[in-house]
């Protein structure tokens, strides 16, 4: 789009590096100070598409330097709020991706940036066109953008003096989302983006659950519906609560019922074995459940070893998935450890008995201290057997329920694993001999002798009593 | 006039063999036929479509294809043809050439500007057997005529010109242009 | 006595054998079989109509006449019949048909003989393993409904693909099929038949030869010509079936012969050798058979199958090259010395009384071809053997030529050799070093040239220069794709981060050079889209370097990620593209795949924007993948040379009753934008492949960022290459939410001034134009019977 701009803008520079060689100037990043900001204000505040800066400008700058940069951005409509200053905050990284030139790292106070030396000979001298750019660009996606406007500065005294307060507002931003729970909204949102590939498949997405391919929060759901109310992200009135431990509410089963084409009609947001939420098949971790030890495990996509119950992660999340509600198995992202209702209908992470250690690893700072050593990962246990006598050493609150069950058949357990099923030998015909004759229980009919027969079984199945 | 006298000294009916060497395709094959009667058969066709391919786009051609489209004739962009066309101001519409055999096999196909099919198809530019080809599409499946007024023999065409060496096929398209 | 239904005891059994076929557990959940298990010509012929009749086969004769019988010949020109009753139309089709099959049976013979060799080296027990996949064959479980465990259990396998194949054959014959529109039923039967067996062929060798499974970051191994030492023997594997060289390799290897040579390969058996050895070199596409012999640089060559030079013996014996051939699909009139001691085998090849031997005894073939190519080589490089002229004899040949331009005749490409030629006369070399990379080293102007030059040497000759400098590099094969990367994602390919999948696969028949498929790949990579490459292709692809010095597999990851590029290895691994589509069908959708083929290609041609690119395909076998491809729903693109397979599948977007689909919720119709335009179609050249390639990835299954991101790129591809905004760009827009970010503003206004839409300005909607509305749930299938409440 070089109409306007001395740069062309499109998706596909999102990629483009920009080497210390190539650079005509860096921006903020681990040497110098920074930080990009969105304020949602009201809308008499602001004119729109206003760019000011204060400090130097690109062409006052001097080849191979090191500028401090701040990017304020305010926005202002009927629609905008402050919560949704994060979700427009995040896209500035995106979007200044897209100008051919210019490279930009990291987000928030760690914002990193780097202009190509090319793009200063053609014609990218001032701040200006890149705010112009990323203001357009904010308001092509976000039509409830009604007015905005950019600030830059690139004046150290003032950065550091911004800086502090943009910090406040991150913090305070913080503080919000992470006091943010279910039971504080009335809505929450439905993503259906996948269904594009999985047909059946809808996420709820509440301040306490994310999405599970982690690109969508509470947030981000609620900006979205603002954007296209009939778009992939749409509001689901909560209605009335139906099971708090479980996470059940009237309203989203009626959008379950609707939007999963009839194939389930509730959900418990929160629970594993009841009615648990579907998932596509972009799930980074899948939960098992093992009844021999009646805990839940988990195994994140990375892993390439076996799980104690002798299964790989491509199995068992061969089991779940598509959209579809199995019992025994979740796919989980990796940030629904972090949520305070974790599985919280079937007692969290005290139902919790094995993870690999990379993603225990990843989760440590979530799990509750008086059961983060009695996880167990590929290190203390690999087996049923292991396991069992680590929960059973470390008191794991589930070795309380297993005097209930009886010990299962020491055989059961590896079923679809790459071992190869043993050749049968076939018994010559001696060996027959020894078969004692057939007879059947109940009469009726005929008596069959067969003699110099040869009979072909296509298939046999064995079925263990339970 | 200097165009009689062009057409006179100019023969490109020579060399009226496949410039792919085995491209023969059956006891069915063009014949090759002189500048100046291309260039009136041109003019008397009623539903004319002109089709180009990349090579359209060169110096000598391009100038022939403006004249024909400032003529009347519409004209199919193939190959990459549309960029240097666009260049030039050369109203035309890109089509990929494969498709467009398809197109002019179908009997409810209105055509670019919605007013019926194509009667004649007159080839230039193109890669040989890419067009060669495509060619015998529409030789075998429509009643379509084809000339090729390009620089090589299209045994696939009804009429063609023989292989020219590079000037005299450009003499040869003026004397073509110049019976419109 | 009659006997009835009913219950009986068996007293005895006296002398009885009983065979059991299988035992399986009933915790295995019993996987439910769908409709078409293992089927025969007719099982997916209602799949087939579906797609024929969107896609209307369209014809391209490459000869008017048939020659099939003693009728014959017959002229069919115009559409007429033969003596026979068959008529052009028919009669294309079932060539292109009996094209399909040849490359279907050319795969499946491949995985046979493999399979044979493997389990006796292994046993039928030996387990698969091709890398974490919970699905280990989906395009075999696909098609049949069987799950393989072992390599034994795909011997029922082949049986169906060569049952298939041998009935399909049965249909060539005079007075069969009669119809063109059954002709090509077929023809996508024997296309499906082709991906089992190329799949069964790759699953096995990955299995028991310790190639990559599944590895995206498989080792990189050095490629070209300018890399082989040829002051070390060098002994050149050309073909596509690996068994017989594996010998050769672990001799090799337990005799610490690498260093002492080269072992080096040509096409796919190089793709295959690097897979379990990175010590082997890859000379690099089949072009460069011919010219890579007369340079005289091979000291032995060993051949297999598949594309291999039909006059190997009349070149190799004029350069004393012995040939050791290792299966009887390519024998030469060879003499069969699989029983005979190596001493005297080596001692009759090396004294040249013998030009080459049929050996396939394997075992001899490890040990004999090291030994004899130690023995060649110091006789060889002492007489300087090589067909290529010195300076002195190149200049003579230059300045014989007339320029009489039977050369430029009798080349494929029509190159200008004689304008090289005089050039070179007059010693500039350049236009040769141009044409060299076009040149697909066939040799057929030697045979046109009135004065008898060896031009393809003259070639070679000129462009030593660059020759020299012909170093790229190669990811090896890294087979399939397993889950996790597919799972991984799933979450591109929704949020439309990836804008698609191309594949860039096949033989190096190029219009105008090994380049295009570099800069296709490079562009395509930097756009983000996923490229998988195989055979020749991937070979060229690596063949080239950015201002660093890097080639595109040193720039880019090998994973199924967004801009990452795939090499998945030898031509028969291109079963792993379409087994690829469909897991993410079992995957993301949780279909049930076994004997479900309809429902998935219905699925993968409604929803994955995937398009295969066969920009050089000339074999028999590119035609029987593409189809193969085409069957699953999958569109792929041929280069200029591709009409000559005489039938493609193109779309009519005008026609809109051609582009109705069903949202299987309800049985509802929905007329939907043409997508993918074609199923089967051809370009010029890259330019205009480029748009092409992205438009072929929309999908009516696309939701808004999907569309938005596959609309950007086919616009700014077209603005780049054709100059201009596409003419229906405007088709795929169904919402404001599918336009282009960047050019939001500008399309709205052109959508408002040229195509009448009605915008509202205030909130950037569209208020009337698109033919059809985003819904995100709308479920497309092409089906009846899969929608809810269908009869059928």
């Amino acid at each position: 789009m070089a109409d306007e701009f001395p740069f062309e803008i499109s998706p596909m520079f999102e990629g483009e590096r920009v080497r210390k060689d190539d650079m005509y100037v860096e921006l903020a990043g681990p040497k110098s100070k920074g930080f990009e900001l969105v304020n949602a204000v009201e809308i008499d505040e602001i004119e729109d598409g206003k760019f000011t800066l204060i400090g130097p400008d690109i062409s006052d700058m001097e080849e191979g330097g090191r500028y401090p940069l701040a990017m304020i951005y305010r926005i202002a409509g009927e629609l905008v709020e402050p919560d949704l200053e994060a979700i427009v905050e995040r896209r500035n990284h995106d979007f200044q991706n897209y100008l051919q030139g210019v490279m930009h790292l990291n987000q928030r106070y760690d914002v990193w940036l780097r202009i190509n030396k090319d793009s200063i000979t053609k014609g990218l001298d001032s701040f200006e066109h890149i705010a112009k750019a990323t203001m357009m660009l904010f308001r092509n996606e976000l039509p409830f953008i009604e007015k905005i406007e950019a600030t830059y500065i690139t004046d150290m005294e003032k950065v550091e003096e911004e800086l502090a307060k943009a910090m406040e507002r991150y913090a305070a931003r913080d503080e919000r989302t992470r006091n943010l729970h279910d039971e504080d909204v009335d809505t929450f949102y439905g993503c259906s983006l996948c269904q594009s590939f999985a047909p059946t498949s809808v996420c709820v997405i509440s301040p306490d659950r994310i999405a599970l391919c982690g690109a969508i929060n509470w947030f981000d759901g609620r900006a979205a519906a603002k954007v296209d109310p009939d778009g992939p992200q749409f509001p689901i009135e909560k209605g009335e609560l139906l099971d708090e431990m479980g996470g059940e509410y009237s309203g989203v089963n009626e959008v379950a019922q609707k939007l999963s084409g009839g194939e389930y009609n509730r959900i418990k947001i929160h629970s594993f074995f009841e009615f648990p939420h579907t998932s596509c098949g972009c799930f980074e971790v899948v939960g098992f459940y093992m009844p021999e030890v009646d805990g839940i495990g988990w195994v994140d996509r990375d892993y390439t070893g076996m799980a104690p119950n002798g299964l790989a992660f491509s199995t068992m999340a061969g089991q779940t998935g598509g959209g579809k509600q199995v019992i025994g198995f979740l796919g989980i992202g990796v940030n629904y450890f972090r949520s305070p209702k974790f599985i919280q209908a079937d007692g969290g992470w005290n139902r919790v008995v094995w993870m690999p250690k990379f993603l225990k690893d990843k989760v440590l700072a979530d799990i509750p201290t008086e059961i983060v050593d009695k996880v167990a990962t590929e290190e203390d246990a690999h087996d049923l057997d292991t396991l069992k006598e680590f929960l059973k050493e470390k008191d794991h609150p589930v070795v309380k329920n297993w005097g209930a069950d009886e010990e299962e058949d020491e055989d059961e357990g590896s079923t679809g694993t790459s071992t190869a099923m043993p050749a049968f030998d076939m018994p010559g015909p001696a060996m027959l001999q020894n078969i004692p004759p057939m007879t059947g229980s109940g009469s009726g009919g005929m008596k069959i002798t067969l003699k110099n027969a040869k009979v072909s079984i296509d298939k046999v199945i064995l079925s263990s009593k339970k | 006039m200097a165009a009689k006298a062009k057409a006179k000294e100019l023969d490109t009916t020579r060399n009226a063999v496949p410039f792919d060497k085995a491209n023969i395709p059956g006891p069915k094959m063009a014949k090759a036929v002189q500048a100046e009667m291309a260039g009136k058969f041109i003019s008397k066709a009623k539903r004319p479509l002109l089709i180009v391919g990349t090579a359209a786009g060169d110096d000598g051609v391009i100038e022939i294809v403006r004249t024909m489209a400032e003529k009347g004739i519409p004209v199919a962009a193939t190959g990459s043809s549309l960029k240097r066309l666009n260049e030039e101001g050369i109203d035309a519409t890109y089509v990929n050439l494969h498709a467009l055999v398809s197109y002019l096999k179908d009997p409810d196909w209105k055509g670019f500007d919605g007013k019926g099919g194509y009667n004649t198809t007159i080839f230039l530019g193109h890669n040989y057997y890419y067009a060669s080809q495509l060619m015998s599409t529409l030789k075998n499946f429509t009643k379509i005529k084809i000339i090729s007024i390009d620089r090589h023999y299209h045994p696939n065409a009804g009429q063609s010109f023989g292989n020219l060496k590079t000037e005299d096929f450009l003499k040869a398209l003026d004397v073509v242009v110049a019976q419109l | 006595m009659v006997i009835k239904k009913g219950r009986f005891t068996i007293e005895g059994l006296e002398n009885v054998q009983i065979n059991i076929g299988k035992v399986t557990s009933s915790d295995e959940a019993e996987e439910p079989q769908g409709p078409t298990p293992a089927p025969d010509i007719h099982g997916l012929r209602d799949w087939d109509m579906r797609l024929l009749k969107r896609y209307e086969p369209v014809y391209s004769p490459i000869c008017d006449l048939c020659c099939y019988c003693t009728y014959g010949k017959c002229d069919l020109t115009g559409n007429k019949e033969g003596a026979c009753g068959i008529n052009m139309e028919a009669h294309q089709a079932r060539e292109a048909m009996i094209r399909t099959l040849t490359g279907a049976a050319a795969h499946a013979g491949h995985g046979r003989h493999l399979l044979n060799h493997l389990i006796k080296r292994f046993g039928a027990d030996h387990p698969i393993d091709a890398g974490p996949s919970n699905i280990k064959a989906p395009v075999t479980q696909t098609v049949l409904g069987v799950k393989p465990e072992t390599i034994g259990d795909f011997v029922p396998v082949l049986d169906y693909v060569e049952e298939q194949i041998t009935q399909l054959l049965a249909t060539a014959h005079l007075g069969q099929e009669g119809s063109a529109i059954d002709f090509e039923s077929k023809a996508l039967h024997a296309g499906m038949v082709d991906h089992v067996g190329m799949e069964v062929s790759d699953i096995i060798q990955i299995s028991c030869l310790d190639m990559p499974k599944s590895q995206a970051d498989a080792p990189l191994v050095d490629m070209g010509m300018g890399l082989i030492d040829s002051t070390k023997p060098v002994l050149l594997c050309i073909g596509h079936n690996v068994a017989a060289v594996t010998y050769i390799m672990d001799y090799m290897d337990e005799h610490d012969l690498f260093d002492k040579i080269e072992l080096a390969g040509l096409c796919c058996t190089a793709h295959d050798m690097t897979r379990i050895n990175t010590r082997a070199k890859v000379v690099g596409s089949l072009s460069k058979q011919l010219k890579y012999i007369r340079s005289g640089i091979p000291d032995l060559i060993i051949v297999d199958e598949q594309c291999i030079r039909a006059d190997m013996m009349q070149e190799t014996s004029k350069l004393h090259i012995p040939v050791i051939a290792t299966n009887d699909k390519v024998m030469y009139g060879l003499p069969d010395r699989s029983k005979d001691d190596i001493d005297d085998i080596i001692r009759d090849l090396a004294s040249g009384d013998q030009p080459g031997v049929l050996l396939f005894d394997y075992d001899k073939v490890g040990e004999l071809a090291p030994k004899l190519v130690m023995k060649m080589a110091p006789i060889r490089k002492e007489k300087g053997i090589t067909a290529l002229p010195d300076d002195a004899e190149f200049k003579k040949l230059a300045s014989s030529c007339t320029q009489c331009g039977a050369c430029v005749i009798g080349c494929p490409q029509g190159l200008e050799i004689d304008k090289a030629m005089e050039a070179a006369a007059e010693g500039d070399l350049t236009l040769f070093e141009e044409l060299h990379d076009k040149c697909i080293g066939c040799g057929r102007c030697e045979f046109e040239c009135p004065k008898k030059i060896p031009i393809l040497n003259v070639i070679e000759k000129a462009a030593q220069k660059v020759i020299r400098e012909e170093k790229g590099k190669l990811r090896t094969g890294r087979g399939q794709v397993g889950d996790a990367e597919i799972r991984e994602e799933g979450v591109n390919l929704v949020m439309g981060t990836t804008p698609g999948i191309v594949a860039i696969i096949g033989c190096p028949n190029y219009p105008d050079g090994s380049r295009d498929v570099y800069e296709v790949a490079e562009e395509m990579l930097q756009r983000s889209y996923i490229v998988v490459a195989s055979g020749c292709s991937a070979m060229d692809i690596g063949m080239f370097k950015n201002e660093e010095g890097k080639t595109l597999y040193e720039r880019y990851g090998g994973g199924f990620l967004k801009g990452n590029l795939l090499n998945t290895g030898s031509c028969v691994s291109n079963g792993h593209i379409t087994a690829t589509a469909i897991k993410v069908a079992a995957i993301f959708a949780g279909r049930d795949i076994s004997g479900n083929f309809e429902e998935i290609a219905d699925y993968v041609m409604c929803r994955i924007g995937a398009v295969g690119l066969a920009w050089g395909g000339f074999t028999q076998k590119a035609l029987s993948i593409g189809t193969g491809c085409n069957r699953l729903g999958i569109p792929v693109v041929l280069g200029p040379h591709g009409p000559k397979y005489r039938r493609a599948y193109p779309g009519k977007a005008y026609d809109k009753d051609k582009w109705n689909i069903l949202d299987s919720r309800d049985g509802s119709v929905h007329n939907v934008e043409p997508a993918p335009e074609h199923l089967l179609i051809t370009a010029e050249n890259k330019a205009e492949l480029m748009p092409m390639l992205a438009k072929l990835c929309f999908r009516p299954g696309d939701n808004n960022l999907g569309r938005m991101i596959k609309l950007t790129h086919y616009i700014e591809l077209n603005e780049k290459y054709l100059g201009v905004l596409p003419d229906d760009w405007h088709i795929y827009v169904r919402g404001e939410a599918d336009l282009p970010l960047a050019m939001r503003e500008k399309l709205l206004k052109i959508l408002e001034e040229e195509h009448g839409w009605k915008i509202d300005w205030n909130k950037k909607k569209i208020l009337e134009g698109p033919a059809r509305k985003v819904d995100i749930s709308f479920q497309p299938t092409n089906v009846p019977r899969l929608c809810k409440g269908a009869v059928e």
